[in-house]
Protein backbone atom coordinates (compact mmCIF):
# COMPACT_ATOMS: atom_id res chain seq x y z
CA UNK A 1 0.00 0.00 0.00
CA UNK A 2 2.68 2.53 0.83
CA UNK A 3 4.55 1.54 -2.24
CA UNK A 4 1.36 2.69 -4.23
CA UNK A 5 0.93 5.93 -2.54
CA UNK A 6 4.22 6.36 -2.90
CA UNK A 7 4.89 5.98 -6.37
CA UNK A 8 1.40 7.27 -7.53
CA UNK A 9 2.90 10.57 -5.76
CA UNK A 10 5.78 10.53 -7.87
CA UNK A 11 3.49 10.64 -10.89
CA UNK A 12 2.55 14.22 -9.44
CA UNK A 13 6.49 14.95 -10.09
CA UNK A 14 6.59 13.40 -13.57
CA UNK A 15 5.12 15.70 -15.72
CA UNK A 16 7.37 18.47 -14.54
CA UNK A 17 10.40 16.09 -15.42
CA UNK A 18 8.77 14.93 -18.68
CA UNK A 19 8.66 18.60 -19.79
CA UNK A 20 12.32 19.07 -18.25
CA UNK A 21 13.69 15.64 -20.75
CA UNK A 22 11.23 17.16 -24.00
CA UNK A 23 12.59 20.60 -23.99
CA UNK A 24 16.29 19.01 -24.04
CA UNK A 25 15.48 16.69 -26.37
CA UNK A 26 12.85 18.56 -28.39
CA UNK A 27 12.26 18.62 -32.33
CA UNK A 28 14.18 14.79 -32.55
CA UNK A 29 10.72 13.15 -31.82
CA UNK A 30 12.97 10.06 -30.47
CA UNK A 31 11.13 9.85 -27.23
CA UNK A 32 7.85 9.90 -28.32
CA UNK A 33 7.42 6.37 -26.46
CA UNK A 34 7.73 8.80 -23.16
CA UNK A 35 4.45 9.47 -23.22
CA UNK A 36 3.83 6.15 -22.03
CA UNK A 37 5.55 5.94 -19.18
CA UNK A 38 3.64 8.24 -16.55
CA UNK A 39 0.43 6.05 -17.64
CA UNK A 40 2.33 2.92 -16.58
CA UNK A 41 3.58 4.61 -13.43
CA UNK A 42 0.22 5.42 -12.21
CA UNK A 43 -1.46 1.92 -13.20
CA UNK A 44 1.38 0.30 -11.87
CA UNK A 45 1.46 2.34 -8.42
CA UNK A 46 -2.50 2.35 -8.10
CA UNK A 47 -2.29 -1.70 -8.54
CA UNK A 48 0.09 -2.01 -5.56
CA UNK A 49 -2.03 0.25 -3.34
CA UNK A 50 -4.53 -1.75 -4.19
CA UNK A 51 -3.56 -4.81 -3.49
CA UNK A 52 -2.24 -3.64 -0.30
CA UNK A 53 -5.78 -2.38 0.49
CA UNK A 54 -7.17 -6.12 -0.54
CA UNK A 55 -4.68 -7.46 2.42
CA UNK A 56 -5.46 -5.16 4.71
CA UNK A 57 -8.95 -5.53 4.02
CA UNK A 58 -8.78 -9.35 4.30
CA UNK A 59 -6.96 -8.59 8.12
CA UNK A 60 -9.35 -5.96 9.44
CA UNK A 61 -12.11 -8.62 9.10
CA UNK A 62 -10.12 -11.37 11.02
CA UNK A 63 -9.07 -8.43 13.17
CA UNK A 64 -12.99 -7.53 13.62
CA UNK A 65 -13.89 -10.80 14.31
CA UNK A 66 -11.30 -11.45 16.94
CA UNK A 67 -12.24 -7.90 18.41
CA UNK A 68 -16.10 -9.32 18.76
CA UNK A 69 -15.11 -12.52 20.29
CA UNK A 70 -12.64 -10.48 23.29
CA UNK A 71 -15.48 -8.05 23.51
CA UNK A 72 -17.58 -11.18 24.74
CA UNK A 73 -15.22 -12.59 26.44
CA UNK A 74 -14.58 -9.80 28.68
CA UNK A 75 -17.86 -9.95 29.30
CA UNK A 76 -17.97 -13.46 30.18
CA UNK A 77 -15.32 -13.05 32.22
CA UNK A 78 -16.48 -10.25 34.37
CA UNK A 79 -19.33 -12.16 34.92
CA UNK A 80 -17.55 -14.81 36.46
CA UNK A 81 -15.53 -12.63 38.77
CA UNK A 82 -17.99 -11.03 39.90
CA UNK A 83 -19.55 -14.61 40.84
CA UNK A 84 -16.69 -15.68 42.56
CA UNK A 85 -16.03 -12.23 44.32
CA UNK A 86 -19.80 -12.79 46.00
CA UNK A 87 -19.53 -16.46 46.76
CA UNK A 88 -15.61 -15.56 48.04
CA UNK A 89 -17.88 -12.93 50.39
CA UNK A 90 -20.60 -15.27 51.82
CA UNK A 91 -17.79 -17.94 52.44
CA UNK A 92 -15.90 -14.79 54.93
CA UNK A 93 -18.93 -13.98 56.45
CA UNK A 94 -20.04 -17.70 56.90
CA UNK A 95 -16.16 -18.95 57.93
CA UNK B 1 8.13 3.55 -37.08
CA UNK B 2 6.92 -0.24 -37.68
CA UNK B 3 6.76 -1.60 -34.26
CA UNK B 4 4.97 1.18 -32.44
CA UNK B 5 1.47 -0.62 -33.53
CA UNK B 6 2.17 -3.89 -31.89
CA UNK B 7 3.73 -1.50 -29.03
CA UNK B 8 0.36 -0.17 -28.81
CA UNK B 9 -1.61 -3.52 -28.86
CA UNK B 10 1.07 -4.88 -26.24
CA UNK B 11 0.67 -2.13 -24.21
CA UNK B 12 -3.50 -1.68 -24.64
CA UNK B 13 -3.47 -5.55 -23.75
CA UNK B 14 -1.32 -4.79 -20.62
CA UNK B 15 -3.33 -1.45 -19.79
CA UNK B 16 -7.11 -4.06 -19.32
CA UNK B 17 -4.58 -6.59 -17.37
CA UNK B 18 -4.14 -3.91 -14.99
CA UNK B 19 -7.26 -2.65 -14.67
CA UNK B 20 -8.65 -5.65 -14.26
CA UNK B 21 -6.25 -6.69 -11.36
CA UNK B 22 -6.95 -3.22 -9.84
CA UNK B 23 -10.45 -3.86 -10.21
CA UNK B 24 -10.54 -7.43 -8.33
CA UNK B 25 -8.03 -6.04 -5.31
CA UNK B 26 -10.63 -2.90 -5.58
CA UNK B 27 -14.07 -4.72 -4.95
CA UNK B 28 -11.74 -7.35 -2.23
CA UNK B 29 -10.82 -5.01 -0.38
CA UNK B 30 -13.82 -2.97 -0.25
CA UNK B 31 -15.94 -6.22 0.35
CA UNK B 32 -13.82 -7.51 3.08
CA UNK B 33 -14.11 -3.84 5.03
CA UNK B 34 -17.62 -4.15 5.17
CA UNK B 35 -18.26 -5.06 8.85
CA UNK B 36 -14.87 -3.60 9.98
CA UNK B 37 -15.16 -0.66 8.43
CA UNK B 38 -18.96 0.25 7.88
CA UNK B 39 -20.94 3.76 8.17
CA UNK B 40 -19.95 6.72 6.51
CA UNK B 41 -16.35 5.83 5.28
CA UNK B 42 -17.12 2.76 3.97
CA UNK B 43 -20.16 4.57 1.41
CA UNK B 44 -17.20 7.28 0.85
CA UNK B 45 -15.33 4.27 -0.05
CA UNK B 46 -17.87 2.04 -2.18
CA UNK B 47 -18.91 5.35 -4.09
CA UNK B 48 -15.42 6.29 -5.15
CA UNK B 49 -14.51 2.41 -6.23
CA UNK B 50 -17.92 2.41 -8.03
CA UNK B 51 -17.44 5.57 -9.85
CA UNK B 52 -13.74 4.43 -10.52
CA UNK B 53 -15.18 0.83 -12.00
CA UNK B 54 -17.73 2.72 -14.22
CA UNK B 55 -15.65 4.97 -15.17
CA UNK B 56 -13.81 2.14 -16.78
CA UNK B 57 -16.30 1.14 -19.36
CA UNK B 58 -16.58 4.83 -19.86
CA UNK B 59 -15.16 4.48 -23.67
CA UNK B 60 -17.64 1.45 -24.51
CA UNK B 61 -20.27 3.54 -23.06
CA UNK B 62 -19.82 6.53 -25.05
CA UNK B 63 -19.10 4.13 -28.40
CA UNK B 64 -22.38 2.12 -27.54
CA UNK B 65 -24.25 5.25 -27.48
CA UNK B 66 -22.46 6.48 -30.24
CA UNK B 67 -22.19 9.44 -28.16
CA UNK B 68 -20.07 12.77 -29.59
CA UNK B 69 -18.52 14.63 -26.66
CA UNK B 70 -18.25 18.46 -27.49
CA UNK B 71 -14.27 19.47 -27.36
CA UNK B 72 -15.50 22.14 -23.89
CA UNK B 73 -16.63 18.82 -22.26
CA UNK B 74 -13.97 16.61 -23.17
CA UNK B 75 -12.95 16.73 -19.88
CA UNK B 76 -15.82 15.58 -17.73
CA UNK B 77 -14.87 11.79 -17.78
CA UNK B 78 -11.57 12.76 -16.23
CA UNK B 79 -13.28 14.87 -14.18
CA UNK B 80 -15.28 12.07 -12.90
CA UNK B 81 -12.80 9.93 -12.56
CA UNK B 82 -10.58 12.13 -9.97
CA UNK B 83 -13.89 12.90 -8.13
CA UNK B 84 -14.31 9.21 -7.49
CA UNK B 85 -10.76 8.96 -6.11
CA UNK B 86 -11.02 11.89 -3.92
CA UNK B 87 -14.24 10.15 -2.58
CA UNK B 88 -12.44 7.03 -1.88
CA UNK B 89 -9.12 8.46 -0.94
CA UNK B 90 -11.30 10.46 1.77
CA UNK B 91 -13.51 7.45 2.60
CA UNK B 92 -9.68 5.68 3.38
CA UNK B 93 -8.09 8.66 5.70
CA UNK B 94 -11.32 8.64 7.85
CA UNK B 95 -11.07 4.66 7.73
CA UNK B 96 -7.68 4.58 8.26
CA UNK B 97 -7.95 7.40 11.59
CA UNK B 98 -10.39 5.33 13.07
CA UNK B 99 -8.56 1.66 12.30
CA UNK B 100 -5.77 3.36 14.47
CA UNK B 101 -8.14 3.85 17.11
CA UNK B 102 -9.85 -0.18 16.88
CA UNK B 103 -6.47 -1.50 17.15
CA UNK B 104 -5.77 0.34 20.39
CA UNK B 105 -8.88 -0.53 21.66
CA UNK B 106 -8.30 -4.36 20.62
CA UNK B 107 -4.71 -3.59 22.38
CA UNK B 108 -6.27 -2.92 25.42
CA UNK B 109 -8.77 -5.73 25.61
CA UNK B 110 -5.89 -8.00 25.07
CA UNK B 111 -4.37 -6.69 28.15
CA UNK B 112 -8.01 -6.87 30.05
CA UNK B 113 -8.88 -10.50 29.10
CA UNK B 114 -5.26 -11.26 30.61
CA UNK B 115 -5.70 -9.54 33.84
CA UNK B 116 -9.01 -10.50 34.22
CA UNK B 117 -7.59 -14.62 33.72
CA UNK B 118 -5.19 -13.65 36.33
CA UNK B 119 -7.62 -12.84 38.55
CA UNK B 120 -10.02 -15.45 38.18
CA UNK B 121 -7.56 -18.24 38.86
CA UNK B 122 -6.55 -16.01 42.05
CA UNK B 123 -9.80 -16.03 43.19
CA UNK B 124 -11.11 -19.69 42.15
CA UNK B 125 -7.72 -20.74 44.03
CA UNK B 126 -9.23 -18.79 47.19
CA UNK B 127 -12.10 -20.20 46.57
CA UNK B 128 -10.94 -24.26 46.64
CA UNK B 129 -8.48 -23.26 49.38
CA UNK B 130 -11.51 -21.37 51.71
CA UNK B 131 -13.32 -24.46 50.87
CA UNK B 132 -10.81 -27.08 52.23
CA UNK B 133 -10.32 -25.01 55.16
CA UNK B 134 -13.52 -24.85 55.66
Amino acid sequence: MLCGVISNSLTLVLPFLFILFSSRASGSGAYDWLMFIPGVVVMFGSLLFFVGFALHGLKAARATERQAELEMLVAAMSEDLQRLQGQDTTNRSHG
Amino acid sequence: MAWMPTVLATSSLAFIIFRLLIFVAQWTGILALRRSSRGFPWILMIAGVSIGSLMVFWPFIADLLSFEMHLSWSYLPGLISTLGSMLFAVGFAIHGLRSARATERQAELELLVAAMAEDLQRLQGQGTGNRSHG
